[in-house]
């Protein structure tokens, strides 16, 4: 192995180099590459390149055992690079979605082995943290595993690192395929060298094979490895590997001349303790922007000028780097962006922009689509999430009216009776009846409840007809009082219609949770039946990327798996990734933002536009890496005898979490010297995120102006911070239309006042809107507010029993039409009723506040309501030119509304005085 | 002077000494054949070859090892982590490691570092074997001053061990080591070299300040030189010794140098220092000519690097303080010519004495209004990374540098977080710019300061279970969530068995089962506030170190006690469970749960911090004190926290305004050595006359021991060359207009300076927001800025409005409330958002008829007229039909896209204001949803019901404030924390201190000291009603004391709440007060307070 440390990383200065140094063109050697960003912009020049990842996977994955072996076959030769770049990486990207196939059925079996080992062997508050963080835990142990390390000889203090490498052990007997990584590339270096094992024979053959396909067959091949700047053990153990491999020779081209602190991460990478090879300086002379040149000597106690080619924007909200963006774009040559923390920005830009930021992807590789945003992924999660298993591995569900709503609402539900499915308005309107249903039993007594409570009890006092005119639906729904609870305004059919829905749900999730394992491979073909809907949909490469890794799946057929874990399949069919993958091994086309490593193709090649770089921000840029992730720490790993963790992977991975800053040091740089002349670097952050208020990245803000006094301000220099673009700051454009003037006679608004029953009308005494959206114009006049229902409660069975009804009747209404009370609440307010024998008439139940003597808003209109009072006209019906009419003059006539969390003019009373 | 060879023979004799001493037989090999001269490798025979050779070799117990000893006066400091190293000669390194190969035989390496201002001389030790694994090839600067090729390690990779001492003078340090050969360089060959790179740099700067085109040096400043002036060029540290050196300051400095006196120094020389990053104060009697531009020395002021007092007749000693040392002991002189220089104005003495407190002492810092507290955190931080580098806590211990993300900041607001680490990062930006040659790591502590903990209390407790929480069973992915509505659940729950056997005894006398609710809610958030950790997910329930009180009331009342502790106990005990199980912990629950991380085990597995700085640390409540001083106690972190006891705003939140006190009791309960305390009183806010004038307030409220202030607590004004500040004054109104008479002030303001910024200060929201409407009126922009107002802005309750008429087309009363919206311009507009046909979306849409119309038309045909609301509703489907292919939330993003409800006027007055305040909620408003939904599913009902629930009950979000501060603003004082206004009026004083004495209705928490915390409770139903009911757990005996103490604890907290609205000002500050109030003897209302302090009153 030998390296090579140039002042410039192009094509040109890197095939000088090589020519003078080892004597070969671009075009004789084999190129390998740390990212897929950098692969792609070889392959611009139709040389083949691989990322360092898929020829780690061209070695590993034909050795898997059985049918988790992937062959080679499938994979594209040189030749077809040779005559179509585009099907060359379309068959590619085919070979590597099988693998991830593979991956995420290792990854299943992994979660499946955690859960039986937690239930097992750690029922205990520890082993359920484990479980409850088991995503975190399965990246880890991929890492690890991938870096060599051995779970069996871990030293841990930690009680959850305990527990996590105990369960790791069994997870290798369980998921052979998880040790794979480490079985098949970490073989002892002697014996690699001198072919005396199985497994060395094994790997050497592999290698060879992998690299006869991707680059063709020669006796004496040289790879050149380009963007190592750092590296990772895995990509340490293929280095080593390869290097005894006979016939191989490896340069590794490092970008450093000497001088600019930014290319100093390699230096504690490329070392002889590691055998690495210490790279040799070679001048190739390259001129650097000014923007580049500035930031070298910032990094070297320089004050830095102004370039010009350079703006740092300061935006307030995903929304304004969103706005940002399309301003950018509106000249119609959009800039390449890239983004620290990209999945974020991809979020902000997916959600907020619905735009691409990127072009057509040069790989031709499709992001996989988060199908988790779309209403079969809202069905589908929400099905599975009620899935539970107890402490013994009993499974059931628990279905929440959340739950239930998100099924119903996502349009995905079946429900199969000729009546069809409730609406989702109305289901949420009723869903605070069925607040304290969990089980299918519950669920279904209770709307079987629901449709009796409908017959028996609401119906026969004046149940609704949605065929009523107004004048009639309001006398009807003042009349009957149980008609003021929401869930019983209602007519029978909805009622029926709540039920139906309420049992296909419940039938679905049964059917689900008969056993507590499922053959995955039966419940994948019920996924793919819902799923098929949605894929015709999508555009057809984001449906490819499902279909693959249900293919990948598909080798699962036969296998159980604990149904509990169903959710975390489903997630990972939907999910863009598999969430197995530590930051630094992610592909940085993995996201529609390319993410900051994605930059280091800009070395090879300067970008003829412009470059944003998004969401610089303190806690974004530089990364903040951890050494080893949770619960394990870098002492654990250390404390463990050498058989178990190579002295090497601790050392590597502590030095890459110490230099991880280092290395955004130099993207960033190469992101200043990464456009044409012409070119301008843009460089922006977020500033409010989600209440965190965020300041620009330490290391962007050695170039711009400090915020100080101004004589600080002179003395220091740098760029000054734009505001980007707000919202509002354009003019007003629009006004709301104009409405005519209304003229209507005396004699018609008191006609239309005397056609209203006058105990609704009163509530316009105290609140002229509130008897526009309760009575008038709104889907039902009940009184939706919790604590109002609660209050409601014993006010109507005192009504019902003011009106004949005897004690114990109207107390089996009221347990009926409010089950999930408490039975505190429900005696407490029957016990605290105002409407009884003696007390208040039952007109006090349309407000629920009010005293016959008293003369503030809410007791006139209550004595309104007792007397059958007409309000008046002009109260009930200004003449301002107004769709609705103004609010009560008076906050807390606001507290005693039943429409308060509909009316846009509900005020808190705390507010007012 | 010592040069490097002969400290080198002092250590090598010590060493060898040393070992005698411990029992080896020691053969020095100094003299071995083949040695040069200069060359302080001897040379040994080693299996037939000639190696260099280690110093010693020694036997001790039939056990040979080979030492090889070396002394530094200065380790080299990597410029991009900060790591200090140590080298040797590379070629002698590989020697060793061959007789260690061929021989088998150890070899040591032990290294002494000279002291140096902030520490001790120390051994260190390694052997070859380890540095081969952690070093690596780099070149040194030898003592000739050329480049050695050197095998180059950390500090940290070695150990520091008990060694002999060795006695080097103050001064005396070596400039370069003894590797290489070569003639050694002498510190006066480098004086002129380093003074002629320093103008070159300062004329390059001057011309590039004065915009010249040319960088060329004047010819007088390129003075030349025997020696390389690379040397120097390269090596800011090397430069930075030569120059002290020549300006005699007796040690290399890291941080500051201290300078009282100019006879004899060079002013330029000692200005000089900044260059190099180091903060420099003097003392004179007078501002001799230098060659500084004025331009430059106001950014160095400006900046904290230069401090200058100038007292012109004092008697001044020579003296020199490098870092700070010595502080404690000053000699008399010295110490008056600082208290003198102080005095000037031009030192800020409590400031320098806080941020260079010994580094390995906790500090405790009392720091009053204005006075510059987060600038003397920034500096203090500064100071630790500049001089900590290289300690250990202990002999046999690997040193560490300290990292700046080994520092913990905790906040009190994320806003203050964050500006906290930008001072900090500013701070540091600064050593770099305004530097020339900076000779401090600050880009590598400026990479750390990423990593770093400065954050809120509850997300330093969330990290601290993140990364070690799995031991009490709660995972990194833990989520923090607000359960309002889940702990309302849990109690009904626990209170539903009894509350029905209680009516069926007590009947009507017994409170509804919401007032219950309500009540069990205040206790359950009082004590939770007070550190009681009631829920116990990850320890013990504190349920039961509560004194529950005893009722005065008989056997209800008594039923009533018991049944408030058992509902509490019975909802705590299923709500842990639950949390637990689901990994969900409320805000609250956090302090606890990270204070049982750290308990869990002797090593807990959390982050290493050294330091932890707690600011507003008077706000601190007992639960996160606990977590404070445990981090402290178990992790050895060094503390430092800064506050003001006349701040403390939040004894709602818990906070006693007793921090301090508190904070020392505990420092001796654990057993730790006390802090040291200091005061910060200098004030760079407020003019003189404002700042004498508020004086007799804060004098009389301390007096009667309402504010913790006494004769040391006086503010004293910064020197200012003119004070436009007027005395405060209090102008008498009717109380009832107090917004009017406000904002008749603030137009008065706004002619006399427009552009002042001017601050409306009220106690509570409902006040600012009735000033704001009175300021507005009178055709003047006014921000408000009141805490939790954000989801009933117009902005959000607009998003719902849009909501609901999608969700339910057929909805005719959601339609009507859209058309009210700035979405009805949009909507009912031609243009059609992407994915909708233009033919279907139709264009001329008609404005819906007024109600009075609409409502008519019942009387007709006995249904209100909708027929014309059918195009919308039309609109409104179409809309949710997008739904079936879009995300919610882009779904959103869209509409506001294309419908712009920002770019919609209003006719009403100061629209612009409020039409940018939507535009910026509406951004927010986005961000939270985004941020809150992830990438999880979202339907629009799920969608709606979220939003609903946080509009009705959710007062702790605040609307994101306006891109550019306003000039006026209408706030609360808990708004105004940290911020300053010229102008400030107090609009309203008579607000009765504590709750509404009508409802008559108080929970309290004493915490007595040494006895369990005290509930207090007093609730009082349906007052002058026949139903009226009294319940309390205080005995009669204990009635008038304890709420007595609770009375005096709110008037105190009023009193500070005061006490911060009135220091907000900057020149001129009015309190209105009724005109017909009086002075009282015992304060219930800011009227009385400021009555009782009024000079005229």
């Amino acid at each position: 192995m030998q390296a090579l440390a140039l002042p410039r990383v192009s094509q040109a200065a890197i095939t000088r180099a090589l020519e003078q140094e080892i004597g070969l063109g671009w075009d004789q050697v084999a190129h390998v590459t740390a990212t897929t960003t950098l692969a792609s912009a070889v392959q611009e020049e139709r040389v083949v390149a691989l990322p360092v990842a898929t020829l780690v996977d061209l070695v590993t994955l034909p050795g898997l055992d059985g049918d988790m072996c992937l062959p080679l076959d499938a994979f594209p030769g040189p030749d077809l690079m040779a005559s179509s770049l585009r099907e060359w990486r379309a068959q590619v990207r085919d070979w590597q979605q099988e693998g991830s196939g593979r991956r995420l059925r290792t990854g299943i079996g992994v979660d499946d082995s955690l859960r039986r080992y937690v239930r097992e062997n750690a029922q205990d508050r520890v082993g359920r943290a484990l479980l409850a963080s088991r995503r975190q835990y399965a990246t880890t142990i991929h890492a690890l595993v991938a870096a060599g390390v051995r779970p069996d000889g871990l030293v841990a203090k930690d009680p959850a690192a305990q527990v996590a490498a105990r369960a790791w052990a069994q997870a290798e007997v369980d998921v052979p395929s998880l040790k794979a990584p480490r079985e098949l590339l970490w073989v002892d270096h002697d014996d690699l060298a001198q072919g005396s094992t199985p497994e060395a024979r094994g790997l050497r053959e592999r290698i060879e094979a992998a690299l006869v396909k991707a680059f063709g067959s020669s006796e004496r091949r040289t790879i050149v490895h380009h963007g190592f700047y750092f590296y990772n053990p895995v990509q340490w153990a293929l280095f080593q590997a390869v290097a005894r491999v006979p016939g191989i020779d490896q340069v590794f081209i490092v970008h450093d001349d000497g001088e600019n602190p930014a290319f100093s991460t390699w230096r504690y990478f490329f070392r002889t303790e590691w055998q690495m090879p210490v790279p040799r300086p070679v001048q190739v002379d390259e001129a650097v922007t000014p923007a580049a040149d500035v930031f070298r000597e910032v990094l070297t106690g320089s004050n830095p000028p102004s370039p010009p080619s350079l703006r740092v924007v300061e935006c307030r909200s995903p929304a304004e780097l969103v706005r940002l963006w399309r301003a950018e774009s509106e000249g119609g040559d959009e800039p390449a962006r890239f983004a620290a923390e990209a999945e974020q920005v991809e979020r902000y830009v997916g959600r907020l922009g619905r735009q691409v930021a990127r072009e057509p992807d040069a790989t031709g590789h499709a992001p996989a689509p988060s199908l988790s945003q779309l209403p079969v992924g809202s069905f589908l999660l929400a099905l599975h999430r009620c899935i539970e298993q107890d402490d013994a591995g009993a499974v059931s569900f628990s279905l929440t009216t959340d739950t239930l709503l998100d099924l119903v609402a996502s349009g995905y539900l079946e429900v199969g009776e000729p009546t069809g499915s409730v609406s989702a308005p109305l289901l949420r309107r009723v869903l605070p009846y069925f607040a304290d249903c969990r089980s299918a039993d519950e669920w279904r007594e209770r709307s079987a409840q629901l449709v009796e409570v409908i017959d028996a009890r609401v119906a026969p006092r004046g149940g609704r007809e949605d065929s009523d005119d107004d004048s009639t639906r309001i006398e009807g729904a003042v009349a009957n009082p149980t008609r003021l609870v929401p869930w019983a305004d209602i007519s029978r059919d909805d009622a029926n219609r709540v039920r139906a829905t309420v049992h296909a749900v419940v039938r679905l999730l049964e059917e689900t949770t008969a056993r507590e394992r499922v053959v995955l491979g039966d419940h994948l073909k019920t996924l793919r039946h819902r799923l098929d809907r949605a894929l015709r949909q999508l555009p057809p490469d984001e449906a490819r990327a499902v279909e693959a890794k249900l293919r990948g799946l598909g080798v699962l057929t036969e296998e159980e798996i604990d149904v509990a874990g169903l959710v975390d399949v489903v997630a990972m069919i939907l999910g863009r990734s598999l969430d197995l993958e530590r930051e630094d091994d992610t592909d940085p086309l993995s996201t529609k933002v390319t993410k900051l490593r994605g930059l280091d193709a800009l070395g090879l090649a300067r970008v003829e536009k412009d470059i944003h770089l998004a969401n610089m921000a303190e806690d974004a840029f530089p990364t903040a890496a951890q050494a080893v992730g949770w619960p394990f720490t870098l002492d654990d790993l250390r404390a463990s005898p050498d058989d178990a963790v190579e002295p090497v992977t601790a050392g590597l991975l502590e030095t890459r979490a110490q230099t991880a800053g280092l290395s955004d040091l130099y993207l960033f740089w190469l992101a200043l010297d990464g456009v044409g002349p012409d070119g301008t670097v843009t460089i922006s952050w977020v500033a409010d995120s989600a209440g965190e208020r965020r300041r620009l990245s330490p290391i962007v803000s050695l170039l711009t102006v400090p915020e100080s006094t101004a004589a600080v301000q002179q003395a220091a220099g740098g760029v000054a911070v734009e505001q980007g673009p707000a919202p509002a700051q354009q003019d007003a454009d629009r006004a709301r239309p104009v409405l005519p003037l209304p003229d209507e006679d005396e004699d018609v608004l008191v006609g239309a006042v005397d056609s209203i029953d006058a105990r609704a009308s009163a509530a316009a005494r105290a609140c002229p809107r509130r008897f526009a959206i309760q009575w008038a114009m709104g889907p039902t006049a009940s009184f939706g507010p919790t604590h109002l229902q609660s209050m409601l409660h014993g006010n109507v069975l005192g009504a019902l029993e003011v009106d004949g009804e005897p004690m114990l009747a109207a107390r089996a209404t009221g347990n009926v039409l409010w089950p999930h009370l408490t039975s505190g609440q429900r005696a407490s307010s029957y016990d605290k009723r105002v409407v009884k024998q003696g007390g208040a008439k039952p007109a006090w139940l349309l407000t629920l506040k009010g005293n016959k003597d008293g003369s503030g808003d809410l007791d006139a209109a209550y004595q309104m309501a007792k007397d059958g009072i007409p309000v008046d006209e002009l109260t009930i019906a200004p003449p301002e030119p107004a769709v609705l009419p103004p609010r009560a003059q008076s906050a807390e006539v606001c507290a005693f509304c039943p429409v308060q969390a509909r009316c846009l003019q509900w005020r808190d009373p705390r507010d007012e005085r | 002077m010592l040069d490097e060879d002969a400290l080198w023979r002092r250590c090598e004799l010590a060493w060898g000494r040393w070992l005698e001493e411990s029992g080896h037989a020691v053969t020095p090999l100094g003299e071995a054949v083949g040695n040069t001269a200069r060359a302080q490798a001897p040379l040994t025979m080693v299996g037939g070859e000639h190696l260099r050779s280690p110093d010693f070799s020694a036997i001790k117990d039939g056990t040979t090892a080979f030492w090889e000893v070396k002394s530094r006066s200065r380790a080299s400091v990597d410029a991009l982590t900060g790591e200090s190293q140590h080298w040797i000669d590379k070629a002698a390194f590989v020697d060793y490691l061959k007789i260690n190969a061929k021989t088998g035989t150890r070899v040591w390496v032990v290294l002494y570092e000279a002291p140096t201002a902030t520490s001790e001389g120390r051994w260190l030790q390694t052997d070859v074997q380890h540095l081969r694994e952690v070093g690596t090839d780099e070149q040194r600067r030898g003592a000739s001053g050329e480049l050695v090729d050197a095998w180059v390690w950390p500090v940290s990779e070695m150990r520091e061990i008990p060694g002999p001492e060795v006695s080097v003078g103050r001064g005396e340090e070596p400039l370069l080591p003894t590797e290489g050969g070569g003639d050694p360089v002498l510190p006066d060959d480098l004086f002129p070299i380093e003074r002629t790179l320093r103008r070159k740099r300062g004329s390059k700067t001057a011309l590039e300040e004065d915009g010249a085109a040319s960088s060329s040096v004047p010819p007088e400043v390129q003075a030349d030189s025997p020696l390389p002036h690379e040397w120097l060029e390269q090596e800011p540290a090397l430069a930075l010794d030569v120059l002290r050196r020549s300006l005699g300051v007796p040690h290399f400095p890291r941080y500051s140098v201290l300078r009282i006196g100019l006879d004899g120094v060079n002013v330029d020389d000692l200005l000089g220092l900044i260059d190099y990053g180091i903060r420099v104060l003097i003392v004179s009697t007078s501002e001799p000519t230098h060659a500084v531009p004025h331009e430059r020395l106001a950014a160095y002021h400006d900046a904290r690097l230069l401090e200058w007092a100038v007292v012109p007749d004092a008697q001044l000693p020579d003296a020199w303080i490098v870092d700070g040392v010595g502080l404690h002991e000053l000699p008399n002189d010295v110490r008056r010519a600082l208290v003198a220089a102080d005095d000037a104005g031009g030192l800020n003495l409590a400031q320098y004495r806080v941020v260079h407190a010994p580094a390995d002492t906790d500090v405790v810092v009392s720091a009053g209004a204005g006075t510059g507290k987060t600038e003397t955190m920034s500096e203090r931080i500064v100071y630790l990374l500049a001089t900590g580098a290289g300690r250990s806590s202990g002999q046999g211990e690997e040193p560490r540098d300290l990292r700046a993300d080994e520092i913990a900041l905790i906040t009190f607001t994320r806003e203050s977080a964050s500006e906290m680490r930008q001072r900090i990062a500013r701070t540091l930006l600064l050593r770099q710019r305004l530097s020339r040659s900076c000779a401090l790591p600050v880009l590598a502590w400026m990479l750390q300061l990423a990593r770093a903990d400065i954050t809120t209390i509850h997300s330093f407790a969330k990290r601290v279970i993140a990364a070690g929480g799995g031991a009490v069973g709660l995972g990194p992915e833990t989520r923090v969530a607000r359960r309002t509505l889940e702990v309302q659940d849990a109690i009904q729950r626990a209170l539903a068995g009894r509350l029905v056997d209680l009516i069926q005894q007590h009947h009507a006398k017994v409170p509804a089962a919401y007032e219950w609710q309500k009540h069990v809610l205040a206790v359950w958030e009082a004590l939770e506030n007070n550190g009681v950790d009631l829920l116990g997910v990850a320890g013990p329930s504190g349920v039961d170190d509560v004194d529950w009180g005893t009722s005065p009331d008989g056997l209800l009342g008594n039923e009533v006690v018991a049944l408030t502790k058992a509902v509490v106990v019975d909802a705590a005990r299923s709500l842990s469970a639950k949390y637990l199980r689901y990994q969900t912990l409320p805000t609250n629950a956090l302090v606890p749960a990270a204070t049982a991380v750290l308990r869990s085990s002797a090593e807990p597995q959390v982050r290493p911090y050294r330091y932890l700085f707690v600011d507003e640390f008077q706000d601190t409540d007992a639960g996160q004190m606990d977590l404070v001083l445990d981090v402290r106690e178990r992790l050895g972190a060094r503390l430092f926290v800064v506050g003001d006891v006349k701040q403390g705003i939040y004894r709602f939140r818990g906070a006693e305004g007793n921090a301090f006190k508190e904070l020392a009791v505990r420092f001796g309960d654990r057993e730790l050595a006390s802090p040291r305390t200091y005061e910060l009183t200098r004030n760079f806010r407020s003019g003189e006359q404002l700042l004498d004038s508020m004086h007799p307030w804060f004098s009389a409220w301390g007096t009667r021991e309402l504010l913790p202030y006494g004769a040391g607590d006086r503010l004293r004004p910064r020197s200012r060359d003119n004070d436009a500040s007027k005395a405060a004054t209090i102008k008498r109104v009717r109380a009832k207009d107090f917004a009017e008479e406000a904002a008749a002030l603030v137009e008065r303001w706004d002619k006399v300076e427009q552009g002042s910024t001017i601050g409306i200060l009220c106690r509570e929201n409902w006040q600012a927001i009735a000033v704001q409407k009175a300021v507005r009126d009178r055709k003047l922009p006014c921000e408000l800025r009141v805490g939790g107002s954000f989801w009933s802005s117009p902005a959000v309750r607009e998003l719902r409005v849009l909501l609901d008429a999608v969700a339910d087309p057929d909805d005719a009363a959601a339609l009507l409330e859209l058309c009210e919206t700035r979405w009805a311009a949009g909507i009912l507009g031609d243009q059609a958002p992407t994915g909708v046909e233009e033919t279907f979306w139709g264009g001329g849409l008609e404005a819906p008829l007024a109600w009075q119309s609409r409502f008519a038309h019942v009387g007709k045909t006995g249904s209100f007229l909708r027929a014309d609301l059918a195009a919308l509703r039309d609109r409104a489907r179409l809309l949710g039909d997008m739904l079936s292919t879009t995300p919610v939330l882009e779904w959103i993003v869209e509409c506001a896209r294309v419908f712009a409800p920002e770019a919609c006027s209003l006719p009403v007055d100061d629209d612009e204001t409020e039409r940018r305040r939507y535009g910026r909620c509406l951004d927010h408003l986005l961000t939270l949803l985004d941020a809150h939904f992830q990438d999880g599913p979202l339907s629009l009902e799920r969608l709606l019901s979220w939003l609903r629930l946080q509009v009705s009950t959710n007062r702790t979000e605040d609307e994101p404030d306006p891109e550019t501060g306003g000039h006026i603003v209408a706030l609360t004082v808990h708004k105004a924390k940290g911020m300053e206004y010229h102008r400030v009026v107090i609009p309203s004083t008579d607000r009765t201190f504590g709750p509404p004495r009508l409802l008559g209705t108080r929970t309290a928490v004493l915490r007595p000291p040494g006895e369990p915390v005290r509930l207090l409770w007093h609730w009082h139903l349906h007052k002058k009603t026949s139903y009226e009911t009294e319940y309390t757990n205080v005995p009669v005996q204990r009635k008038l004391i304890d709420w007595g103490t609770d009375d005096t604890d709110t008037a105190r907290e009023e009193a500070r709440l005061l006490y911060v609205a009135m220091t907000r000002a900057k020149e001129e500050l009015v309190m209105m007060v009724d005109h017909s109030a009086t002075a009282s003897a015992s304060p219930t209302c800011w009227a009385d307070l400021l009555l009782m302090g009024d000079r005229r009153g």
